[in-house]
């Protein structure tokens, strides 16, 4: 039940964890350029998303979501989404950082 | 069995290939590097996400609308997915970036 939702709120507490030890600053930071990027992101996400779900390459099991569809993707998709997103900048702020060595 | 997930694919990578020649993002070798350490990474997390996902019945895939080809419970478009989409991820932010520079 609900498993998926609880899926990415775990994946989130996850990402501040990463984003916190690899000192990557991404999520702390307000004004980072990351989150004006992760809005476009969404606005991308949500139109191939749905058509993927309309069109029934992707089907989500209603019985493991909370049940808010937006508006053929579970809510938990859009935040599966914005985790890819802010996983990889994470990620790669750390790999193009300059090194000490 | 049909084109259309991999034809999707096709569409993001060379929707974000055209993104990166319109805004000029350059990738020195040292990013370049850090570009692909990035995406296999990704890659192999998100793909181990989606194994765990259907496996417990989070979702599923329209098998009609794929190659036909699965490794293990994921359609080989699946895996693609998780490179491409990430790669554009960051082509997007390297051009939000280079907005903020020229602002500065």
């Amino acid at each position: 039940m609900m498993e998926y939702t609880i899926g990415v709120l775990v994946g989130l507490i996850l990402l501040f964890v990463v984003d916190r030890a690899l000192q990557t600053h991404v999520l702390r930071v307000r004004n980072h350029p990351f989150w004006f990027a992760a809005g476009i992101f969404a606005v991308f996400q949500l139109l191939f998303d749905n058509l993927f779900t309309w069109q029934g390459i992707w089907i989500f099991n209603r019985a493991e979501v909370i049940g808010i569809f937006v508006p053929f993707i579970p809510i938990e998709n859009l935040f599966f989404g914005f985790e890819l997103f802010a996983f990889t900048i994470i990620l790669y702020e750390f790999f193009r950082r300059p090194r000490g060595d | 069995m049909t084109v259309l997930y991999v034809g999707y694919l096709v569409l993001a990578l060379t929707g974000t290939l055209l993104l990166s020649r319109v805004f000029n993002v350059r990738f020195s070798p040292h990013h370049k590097k850090s570009v692909v350490k990035t995406l296999i990474l990704t890659a192999i997390v998100f793909t181990a996400w989606d194994v765990l996902a259907v496996v417990q019945n989070h979702w599923s895939f329209g098998l009609q609308h794929t190659l036909g080809i699965i490794l293990y419970n994921q359609p080989l478009e699946e895996m693609g997915f998780f490179f491409i989409i990430p790669f554009f991820g960051i082509v997007l932010y390297e051009i939000v970036r280079a907005k903020g520079e020229k602002a500065k």
